[in-house]
């Protein structure tokens, strides 16, 4: 009886150990931010114009990059789960290579086709376009990396729909827009929203991809992210505090996300 | 009236069936499950194209495969309930049946008329608000039906549209059903297992077996066994 019962505290503290190593590895680098300054400092930094453009840029590029992937990846991923042609493993495959890509490679794919000498940015500049190193480089680096995460989820969702739906709407003389709009759409809404924040929180931590193909302007291409990494060369307590912005963002994305999975009602 | 001749080839075996339903008239499509009966809905309704064949209702020509024509599902003024009654449970239940009277563009105010009655006659009326979602099997049943109704649709498909109800609703229910089919001259066609019911409401039966019809008379006349999973109660 006594071995049994010290087998299971054996047992019970092992588990203990491998929970604890777990959520100490994963939570501690988060903790030893917010030791490395104090509330005054924090504070203080808070009110720096640096971290203000960050912020700002940050949130209204990553505002905007969401808004270009819901708009055409919405009813991209509706048109792609609907039909069957062929290629359509590639496109597939295509659609997930950000996933897989490292951010720095897709930054230095963007630069060589976008860029002043790229293959479509020399023809762009003889109109007098730069898109590299521009405010709309940041834009289109976060959308590259981000757009995966809503539209594999746009396309499980529609996949996932009864079509008893859909096809009841159309019985009853609904055009396709409408059915789209009024019916599709609302019964998945749950599940776009969760991918829109997943979307939203990858464009706002988007790092390689921006500072190769944007670079790191202050005010123009410094996100969050970058201006963390400008602060380990500059003012550190700059750094430090938009580190944290970024942990207080990622926990309120955590908790819309966790928000969005629990209202999820799978209609299929 | 409604002439079909409608064949496609499933996974198992070949569906081809020559269906003709009356004006007024109820046809109650049995078989056991994965016989046919609900692909040979979708088949005439145009939600899936058939091989080959035609679909004529009232003499105008919904798809004939060698001419090729094929009039969209949403032009054909079908009242279809499926297995699923999909009721679409982000909407209210009026606004569940108000849908197909919204998208064929009738007048709000005729909406409204038409909306009160098809909830009256369901009794529907205390749930018009509640979200259809909220709703019990029973009640989306209810829903689906006269979502299906109230645009007043010219050919009726029902996918065993007395499933989830019970027994009273049931019998409330059939005999609506004959009784407006027969007033509004509507074809219909009807899945359903239970032979009781099949007598009760059927002007017709056919019983389908791996897409061919095997029997074809008059409800009271089905026979006890035809099929595996038929089911004839006692009266």
């Amino acid at each position: 009886m006594k071995r049994i019962l010290s087998r299971r505290t054996l047992a019970s503290l092992g588990v203990a150990i491998l929970v604890l190593s777990v959520i100490l590895y994963l939570g501690l680098p988060v903790v030893a931010l917010f030791l490395r300054t104090t509330p005054e400092l924090f504070l203080a930094s808070l009110a720096d114009p640096q971290v203000h453009r960050a912020l700002t840029l940050s949130l209204f590029t990553s505002v905007v990059s969401l808004g270009v992937v819901a708009l055409v990846g919405t009813p991209f991923a509706y048109f792609h789960s609907r039909s069957r042609y062929r290629g359509k493993a590639l496109v597939d495959t295509i659609i997930d290579l950000p996933l897989v890509l490292p951010p720095a490679v897709a930054g230095l794919g963007l630069l060589l086709l976008y860029g002043r000498t790229g293959l479509i940015g020399r023809y762009l500049d003889l109109f007098g376009i730069t898109i590299a190193f521009s405010t709309l480089a940041v834009v289109m680096a976060q959308v590259f990396v981000a757009s995966p995460f809503y539209i594999r989820q746009a396309k499980a969702l529609f996949e996932q729909l009864d079509p008893a739906y859909e096809q009841t709407a159309r019985t009853l003389g609904a055009s396709p827009l409408r059915i789209f709009i009024g019916i599709t759409i609302p019964l998945t809404a749950t599940g776009l929203l969760s991918g829109a924040v997943m979307t939203f929180a990858r464009a706002l931590g988007e790092f390689g991809a921006t500072i190769m193909f944007a670079g790191n302007l202050p005010g123009v291409t410094q996100t969050m992210p970058l201006a963390v990494y400008g602060g380990l060369e500059g003012n550190f307590n700059i750094g430090i505090t938009i580190a944290i912005l970024l942990v207080i963002l990622s926990f309120g994305i955590m908790g819309a996300i966790r928000f969005f999975a629990g209202r999820e009602e799978p209609h299929a | 009236m409604l002439e079909a001749r409608v064949t496609k080839v499933l996974r198992d075996f070949p569906l081809d069936l020559a269906i003709t339903v009356d004006a007024g008239e109820i046809l109650v499509l049995m078989g056991e499950n994965g016989a046919g009966k609900s692909m040979t809905l979708n088949l005439i309704s145009g939600i899936l194209p058939p091989e080959s064949g035609f679909v004529r209702l009232n003499g105008t020509v919904l798809h004939d495969q060698a001419r090729r024509i094929q009039v969209p599902v949403e032009e054909r003024r079908i009242g279809y309930v499926f297995q699923n009654p999909a009721v679409f449970p982000h909407m209210t239940v009026g606004e569940n049946i108000a849908f197909g009277l919204r998208a064929r563009g009738v007048a709000g105010t005729a909406i409204g008329a038409a909306v009160g009655h098809w909830l009256g006659r369901m009794n529907l009326t205390d749930l018009e608000g509640i979200r259809a979602g909220n709703l019990s099997g029973g009640q989306r049943q209810r829903v689906a039906l006269a979502r299906a109704l109230a645009p007043g649709p010219v050919l009726l498909l029902l996918d065993e549209p007395f499933n989830a109800l019970d027994v009273r609703s049931i019998h409330e229910l059939k005999f609506f059903l004959k009784e407006h089919v027969t007033a509004n001259r509507i074809p219909c066609i009807l899945v359903m297992h239970r032979v009781r019911d099949a007598i009760d409401v059927g002007d017709r039966a056919c019983i389908i077996d791996r897409g061919a019809k095997v029997w074809e008379g008059k409800p009271e006349d089905l026979p006890d066994v035809t099929w595996r999973g038929g089911i004839r109660e006692p009266s």
